[in-house]
């Protein structure tokens, strides 16, 4: 596990001498000079290396606001307005523990106030899920089931972490976007787009699937934790406007192992299995990214 | 609401401890309804309210910390609960639903009978004299094990009645390893304030989300 974070951060920091070089071979400015996509870029890698460097595993408290077009998740559309838009409907607000582990698990925990209500675990290609309360849950696995959503775990935590990862000729490509750099690429199948503002931090990112579905993140708040620089508050939505999930962390604690046992979850022995059609639909609403 | 009133079922258990009582007085027969909730519907009866200190201990086996939180529970009949806690959260439950206003997300939930439904289940049978719903086992001098009908064993919870046989102790088990202990003290009886105190009002800048 250490080798490969340090083969990682080897390359990132390779990737950031090669940004912060290119960034400074061109004419010496007269002027204070105009950020450019490639120092933007050296910014950007910086801090994401920071935040990977910061810990192998974090674990938040978050609070979630989600809003939902009706039906979007059920096939109901009973209540859906006519011309598929309208105003989405405000669900719960409901407090999480969220641990991440990198590169590719992440755990979220609903309601632990008063016992966990819903428990999901996103590890590599599977996905469990269990509620407690019901005694079911379900366990899924990527590929075989057909998610639509391959390696879910990389893909929540890059997006709850603004851990995206623009290939080399994405940053030759940058562009700038009104006070933005936008860097896009294609992974898979998939569109990717990243813009950063002047600190080099991903604003926004987007991620659209080929028949156009996925999700747009902007990342509201950032804040210095122990050092390194984490969105705390981020707007999830759906490009078709069928949701949006709006999460905001209120503890951040970095822990210098990471823990398995922690991250990953099991069903337990005697767990009613539902249908894995119940959380498909809204994993694959997020898009594939690798 | 419906994962919140899931999640809060192990809390309108611990309300229904109010449900505990003493047992029948000799010669008289065995009164109808749960044991353990004579002697809190007696006094509620004959007083209007209850009030009650609660201490919510969560014990998380993954993180290994343990979650303590403090407030304050009042009873009225029919099936009128309210729990405030110290950090300003508020739930209420009556018998058309329940309110749940929350701070830190700046959001006032109205669950209408259907949303609340799991919550109320336990709710209401358990302010309930039949003690419809429920089944009863005593497993000492003072403790009971109350199950949900149709529930299976292992998702018993264990009530222990105080000296006065007042609700003093519920154990809820959420899992394997995890369980929640609510602890009742201080109970009090005083003159019933009516419905209006158990719903909740928004203050200026919350969100409302209405639930069926």
């Amino acid at each position: 596990m250490s080798g490969a974070r340090g083969r990682r951060a080897a390359a990132l920091a390779l990737a950031c001498a090669g940004l912060a070089l290119a960034a400074s071979c061109g004419p010496r400015p007269t002027a204070p000079a105009p950020v450019t996509g490639g120092a933007r870029g050296a910014r950007y890698l910086g801090e994401l290396l920071r935040r990977e460097d910061a810990a192998a595993m974090a674990d938040a408290d978050v609070m979630l606001w989600a809003r939902v077009r009706p039906g979007a998740f059920s096939g109901d559309t009973a209540d859906a307005p006519p011309d598929g838009a309208g105003a989405l409907t405000p669900l719960p607000a409901l407090r999480a523990d969220l641990l991440m582990g990198w590169p590719d698990a992440l755990r979220l925990r609903f309601a632990p106030l008063f016992g966990v209500a819903l428990d999901v675990a996103a590890w590599g290609d599977s996905v469990v899920a269990y509620a407690p309360g019901q005694r079911s849950g379900l366990a899924l696995d990527a590929v075989r089931d057909s998610l639509g959503a391959a390696a879910p775990g990389r893909l929540l935590l890059r997006l709850w972490s603004a851990a995206w990862r623009p290939p080399e000729a994405a940053w030759r490509d940058a562009a700038p976007a009104g006070d933005l750099v936008l860097v896009r690429w294609v992974e898979a199948e998939d569109s990717v787009a990243v813009a950063l503002d002047a600190n080099g931090r991903p604003a926004w990112a987007r991620l659209a699937r080929p028949d156009g579905r996925g999700v747009r993140v902007t990342y509201e708040r950032w804040e210095l934790v122990s050092g390194v620089g984490w969105p705390m508050t981020l707007r999830v939505e759906g490009l078709d406007g069928s949701f949006t999930l709006t999460s905001r962390v209120d503890h951040l604690r970095f822990e210098p192992k990471r823990d398995d046992a922690r991250l990953r979850l099991r069903l337990p022995p005697g767990a009613k299995r539902l249908d894995p059609a119940r959380l498909g639909p809204l994993l694959e609403m997020m898009g594939g990214a690798r | 609401m419906r994962r919140r009133t899931r999640h809060a079922g192990a809390l309108a258990l611990a309300l229904a401890l109010l449900a505990a009582g003493a047992p029948a007085a000799p010669g008289a027969g065995p009164p109808p309804g749960l044991a353990s909730a004579r002697a809190l519907l007696a006094r509620l009866r004959a007083a209007g309210r209850a009030e009650a200190q609660v201490r919510l201990t969560r014990h998380d086996p993954l993180s290994g910390r343990d979650v303590v939180v403090r407030g304050t529970l009042a009873l009225e009949r029919p099936g009128l609960a309210r729990l405030d806690l110290a950090d300003g959260q508020r739930l209420t439950l009556r018998g058309d639903g329940g309110d749940m206003l929350q701070p830190a997300a700046k959001q006032l939930v109205r669950a209408g009978p259907r949303s609340a439904a799991g919550l109320l289940s336990w709710w209401g049978a358990l302010l309930d004299p039949e003690g419809r719903g429920f089944r009863e086992r005593r497993v000492g001098p003072r403790a009971y094990e109350l199950t949900r009908e149709g529930a299976s064993e292992e998702e018993a919870q264990r009530l222990t009645l105080g000296a006065d046989g007042l609700p003093a102790t519920l154990v809820a088990a959420l899992g394997p390893d995890e369980r929640v202990e609510y602890r009742l003290a201080r109970w009090r009886f005083a003159r019933a304030r009516g419905r209006a105190g158990f719903v909740l009002q928004a203050p200026p800048g919350y969100e409302v989300v209405e639930l069926p």
